[in-house]
């Protein structure tokens, strides 16, 4: 392999401050020798830690493409960006695998002509081959990469690498500017505002998970409800319930289809195939039947647990712990434990 | 209004299909349209039926292409053209480089939309190198559209736990997330009507579209077995020691 850099892209929206030294353990997989320099391009608003963190990390170039959040969205940036990296010679571009981070990497690899590599799950090196693995059909398969000399642009998982350490001895960064001149923006952000208290599901370790199981809720709803009514009072005291539990256990709500389908929760509180992925340390599905486009979101997660008062449910077959029950009558239990 | 909605097939991963090692053949698997590309015609649908548009499927791809089409035509899109390459692209750039010739053959198209990703590969690289491609702005993931005029479309998505109302210029490519609705059931009339259209059929070579203008990455697909998995079903006299059974084992992952 030639020793060109490893370019780490960041955007702001990416939360790098967290992420970064996943990344660059990721950037550091590509050899065990350390021949290899690691350069760090941040896109976003001026930040006073990034700088630190990346020479703590031992990268040795930090370059800033500065724009504002609103310019971010509006990918503002996407033309200065391309000729920047246009003339960057680098054996590989690693961005965060977020949903801005993807679009941009896509057209990214689209301008250097090259197949972009999404959703890496692993880099390894052996005997100076390197090779990058992602997971397809449903974590049944691996597609495995072959990095040679051309260049790659990829997006990595960075849950699946653990943070790199800080390296020893001299932490100087040559900090560059990237400048851009304005362009024609075909995109324009209007206005915007917070989309809810909800942590974000793919940063949770811990996530409770509720499922049509909440409205089969024997508590008596109170009388004078029409029939809409009882199911959603059934609903919120099923949810209230993951919520509390999550919120000891310092982790977030997650739901099934079916309940964003019907109209009781967000979809952004969606876990599965037409959801979101998650793979937390703790993953508690209460009253879920473990539907294969479901456990494909949260297959991954470290320790499964089951509460279903149907012993068949197939969600049993993707659980460390499986308990047969009513999710009505443990979760109080286990809240009063906690409190 | 034109709108063209790229739709493909994918492997049903709730059926039983062989791991595509070697050379897959579609006999392997049960072929599905892409639930990403039900959400982007859902989003085409609900603009045509608001404001009218004429819908025009695309895909390229070999015959089995076509079911994914029908589908879409079944859903209610007016036209449906496939783009016949000999071999089946896999390749995203090849499919992306596709899409725009076809997109530019069609001509005075205002919106393209993609799914989000492919269900089974799960890619999600096809949309951001078309837009590129095409030199067009790329707006991914909206979930509501607010207005739409003769020249922009106001609509919304979410990033990073913001919501963004955007104005975007036409033409622009665009990928549509759930919020449009559960994606609709073909009607009968619908699916027979389909069943009987006919389907423009164009070559990749007329295109003037050759593979290998972008670079690939050599790979491979490996089984992974599922990990061996420990199992154990919890029993307690009563909920609260269960709950306490539980309780532990969380405390021993915790941080
Ligand atoms: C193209 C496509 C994409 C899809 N994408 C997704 C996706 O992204 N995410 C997703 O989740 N689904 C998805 N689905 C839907 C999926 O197939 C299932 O229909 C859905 O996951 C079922 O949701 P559920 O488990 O909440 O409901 P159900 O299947 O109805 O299960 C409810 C379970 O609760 C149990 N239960 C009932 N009462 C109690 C109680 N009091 N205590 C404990 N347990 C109780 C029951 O025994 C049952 O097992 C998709 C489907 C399709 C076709
Ligand atoms: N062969 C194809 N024909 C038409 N559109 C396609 C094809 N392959 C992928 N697409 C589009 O690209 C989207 C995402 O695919 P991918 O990037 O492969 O995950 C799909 O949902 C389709 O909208």
């Amino acid at each position: 392999m030639n020793n060109l850099p490893i370019l780490v892209v960041v955007l702001e929206t990416d939360n790098p401050g967290d992420s970064l030294p996943n990344l660059i353990s990721a950037a550091n997989a590509f050899d065990h020798t350390g021949s290899h320099v690691i350069e760090l391009l941040y896109i976003g608003s001026h930040d006073d830690l990034l700088p630190q963190t990346a020479a703590d990390m031992g990268v040795s170039k930090f370059f800033h493409l500065e724009t504002s959040l609103v310019k971010l969205i509006q990918k503002s940036f996407l033309s200065a960006l391309a000729s920047f990296l246009r003339n960057k010679p680098a054996l590989a571009i690693l961005f965060d695998h977020t949903p801005l981070a993807l679009e941009v990497s896509t057209q990214i690899a689209a301008v250097l002509k090259t197949q972009p590599i999404t959703s890496v799950d692993s880099i390894s090196t052996d005997n100076g081959r390197t090779t990058a693995a992602r997971r397809i059909l449903a974590g049944n398969a691996k597609q495995i990469f072959d990095i040679k000399d051309q260049l790659v642009v990829m997006t990595i998982n960075t849950t699946n690498f653990s943070a790199a350490n800080p390296v020893a001895g001299d932490h100087s960064l040559e900090s560059i500017a990237v400048t851009f001149s304005p362009v024609e923006e075909h995109l324009h952000v209007l206005s915007s505002s917070p989309v809810n208290q909800y942590v974000a599901l793919e940063h949770s370790r811990v996530i409770v998970a509720g499922g049509r199981g909440l409205l089969n809720n024997y508590n008596p709803a109170p009388t004078g409800l029409g029939l809409s009514e009882v199911e959603q009072w059934k609903f919120e005291q099923g949810f209230e319930l993951l919520k509390t539990l999550a919120s000891q256990l310092n982790g977030s709500v997650a739901v099934t289809r079916s309940l964003v389908d019907s109209g009781f929760a967000p979809y952004d509180l969606q876990v599965g195939q037409t959801g979101k992925t998650v793979a937390p340390d703790i993953y508690i599905a209460c009253g879920i039947s473990g539907a294969i486009q479901h456990t494909m979101g949260m297959r991954r997660s470290k320790l499964i647990i089951a509460i279903n008062n149907d012993p068949q449910a197939p969600i049993f077959e993707a659980a460390h712990y499986g308990v047969v029950g009513d999710m009505y009558k443990i979760l109080p239990e286990w809240i009063a434990l906690r409190k | 209004m034109k709108i063209v909605i790229a739709v493909t097939n994918v492997i049903d991963l709730t059926q039983p299909y062989k791991i595509p090692i070697e050379n897959h053949t579609p006999h392997d698997y049960t072929p599905i349209l892409n639930p990403w590309d039900e959400f982007s015609l859902e989003a085409a649908l609900h603009i045509k039926e608001k404001y009218s548009a004429e819908l025009i499927a695309l895909s390229t791809g070999d015959e089995m292409a076509e079911s994914a089409l029908r589908k879409a035509l079944a859903m209610g899109c007016d036209s449906a053209i496939r783009v016949e390459t000999g071999i089946n692209p896999q390749e995203s750039g090849f499919i992306a480089a596709i899409l725009a010739a076809a997109i530019q053959k069609i001509g005075a198209v205002e919106m393209a939309f993609c799914g989000r990703q492919s269900i089974d590969f799960e890619n999600g690289s096809v949309a951001g190198m078309l837009a590129q491609f095409l030199g067009w702005p790329y707006l991914a993931q909206i979930t509501t559209i607010e207005s739409l005029y003769p020249s922009k479309i106001i609509a919304r998505r979410t990033v990073a736990n913001q919501l963004y109302t955007i104005s975007a210029q036409f033409p622009l490519v665009l990928t549509a997330s759930k919020e449009f609705g559960e994606p609709r059931f073909p009607s009968f009339m619908g699916t027979r009507k389909a069943a009987k259209a006919s389907i423009e059929i164009w070559s990749a070579a007329d295109l003037g579209i050759e593979r290998n203008q972008i670079n690939q990455v050599e790979s491979r697909l490996e089984r992974v077995s599922a990990e061996p998995f420990q199992r154990e079903m919890i029993t307690a006299e009563n909920e609260a020691k269960t709950a306490e059974i539980l309780n532990q084992k969380v405390n021993l992952v915790l941080p």
